[in-house]
């Protein structure tokens, strides 16, 4: 294959195993994150049963 | 995040943009004989990557199946979760095998599937691992979920040597880069391939201690829903 046929199927393999890895890392960075607020909370209300 | 994942994430960045730099701008480029004129394969650069990945695929399955025998042995929760951890990394990365190996077939031999050796025993591999998913979204209670998939996922990593030396040991068109008389390829092409491989080792390291923390938030908040529920 001529190198001008080439550069897309290079573009397109590297661009698909960024895309892929970034959207990865974001979602389970947003999990972690969402967890985290909700264990923040619950924590809290968890003190106020507590005390009460 | 906590920092030394955040650490190892940056440190893999790097690794693997200089991979991709020496992969593009050091690395040569493959020149064949073609009907007597000098034709490039562009395309062979999508191996820098490609191959790190499978490697790595293939490691994540053989961890996963060893934390799942530690489950199995230890009945410690912890030991689940990296087991699934580390499955799903290797799911997540085998579909990118699947990805540039495809699209390096479709370039190179002008079709986008090839019943060989090396791509057939590699999909077995996928469709085994995606029935690892099914199993576990499909048992409701916790330790018989943790149980069983430990025990599907040490039976499961069988594939794994069978998909790595099936090029070895059955004639296919599948380039064997690694045989055991050492690389076939120049030094420069070497250190981009273990540049990005080192890299790639890295990511996977740091997305599995993510993904091990976001399980261990997760079974936290369940367990406090439950105790403040009851």
């Amino acid at each position: 294959m001529e190198f001008k046929e080439a550069v897309p199927y290079v573009v397109a393999a590297y661009m698909g195993i960024w895309v892929v890895l970034f959207a990865y890392v974001f979602a389970v960075n947003n999990k972690l994150s969402g967890l985290k607020k909700e264990l923040g909370a619950l924590n809290k209300a968890f003190e106020k049963k507590s005390v009460d | 995040m906590e920092k030394a994942t955040k650490l190892l994430f940056a440190i893999a960045a790097v690794l693997l943009l200089t991979g991709l730099a020496l992969a593009f701008l050091v690395a040569p480029q493959i020149v064949i004989q073609k009907d007597g004129k000098d034709v490039s394969i562009f395309s062979q650069k999508i191996f820098y990557f490609h191959a790190p990945i499978a490697e790595t695929s293939l490691v994540a399955f053989v961890i996963g199946a060893i934390f799942g025998a530690l489950f199995l042995a230890r009945k410690e929760r912890k030991y689940d979760f990296l087991s699934f951890a580390s499955v799903e990394l290797g799911f997540v990365f085998g579909a990118l095998v699947m990805w540039t190996g495809d699209i390096w077939t479709r370039s190179e031999w002008g079709t986008w599937w090839e019943w060989e050796p090396r791509l057939t025993t590699y999909l077995i591999l996928m469709l085994l691992y995606s029935g690892y998913f099914v199993l576990r979204s499909a048992v409701s209670e916790e330790s018989s979920k943790a149980r069983l998939s430990a025990a599907y996922s040490v039976i499961a990593a069988v594939t794994v040597p069978f998909t790595f030396f099936a090029i070895r040991l059955i004639p296919s068109v599948h380039p064997i880069v690694f045989d055991s008389s050492g690389a076939k390829m120049e030094h420069s092409m070497l250190a981009a391939f273990l540049v990005s491989m080192f890299g790639m080792t890295v990511l996977y390291v740091a997305f599995l201690l993510l993904r091990y923390q976001t399980l261990l938030a997760g079974e936290e908040v369940d367990y406090l829903k439950n105790k403040l529920g009851g």
